[in-house]
């Protein structure tokens, strides 16, 4: 998934450009990066198996932020601790982006950001590790439940 | 129900019990964790949360000390605060001591 992968390296470019007093745009910038970044990585996950491919670029449109964080907070009794990283991951990430994108008296800290960049970086090792787990298919069909009854 | 359509009904959450075991984490913890702050309130999505701020010191905010020692505090508040019980989603964010003091938020004081 090589769009992620840049993705959630951009966002720890950004969060470490300026060698000494990071901007706080290089800080927020580099947190609302490594959330899309995870974000991608899923919709990619869920797309690669939509056939034909043409329209895998369409089937990804029809992911939703909201969505797929509320699908992100369901139990999972049974399923495996790497999908736990995977969906806790998601949706602190997708908390802190909105602070990062949305509130400016929120000022950061570079080690701070790096953390979050870090906690990107260990939901998506953990799901290389789960991807084709039963349970981690049902997380990516969940996120187009309206309901989330998956 | 959330702005996304997802329904909690979150239980009231005990806020004295609460405060008596993020006193009881810190306790443990120190010197590594010198402090933790916390916000009740909800997240950018209208459900219910906690916000942590935890202030480390610099020794435990430094390299691979600093990755164990958030590993360490997110895996105490899991068990021993037990939020999911109130129905309350918890969120971090991680400081040593001379990081704090440079970028000055009173809300982790």
């Amino acid at each position: 998934m090589p769009y992620a992968e840049d993705l959630l390296d951009q966002a720890r470019q950004l969060a470490t450009k300026e060698r000494t007093r990071p901007r706080q745009a290089s800080l927020r910038r580099a947190v609302s990066t490594a959330y899309y970044a995870l974000f991608h990585l899923l919709i990619a996950s869920a797309s690669a198996h939509w056939t034909p491919a043409r329209q895998r670029f369409g089937f990804g449109r029809m992911f939703e932020h909201g969505r797929m964080y509320s699908a992100c907070l369901r139990k999972r009794p049974g399923s495996p601790d790497d999908l736990a990283v995977v969906t806790e991951a998601f949706r602190e990430l997708h908390d802190h982006r909105q602070t990062a994108d949305y509130d400016g008296s929120r000022e950061w800290s570079r080690p701070e950001v790096i953390d979050i960049v870090d906690e990107a970086r260990a939901a998506f090792d953990s799901w290389k590790r789960v991807r084709k787990h039963p349970a981690a298919h049902d997380l990516l069909l969940s996120f187009l439940s309206p309901r989330n009854r998956l | 129900m959330n702005r996304n359509g997802s329904l909690f009904v979150p239980m009231k959450l005990d806020e004295a019990e609460l405060a008596r075991r993020v006193d009881g984490i810190v306790d443990r913890m120190s010197p590594d964790v010198v402090r933790i702050r916390y916000t009740v309130t909800e997240n950018w999505d209208g459900d219910p949360a906690v916000y942590f701020r935890v202030v480390l010191s610099d020794q435990a905010a430094a390299g691979a000390a600093r990755r164990e020692a958030i590993r360490s505090v997110r895996a105490a508040v899991r068990d021993e605060l037990n939020l999911a019980e109130w129905g309350y989603f918890p969120y971090f964010n991680f400081r040593g001591v001379t990081e704090q003091s440079e970028v000055g938020d009173p809300a982790w004081e």
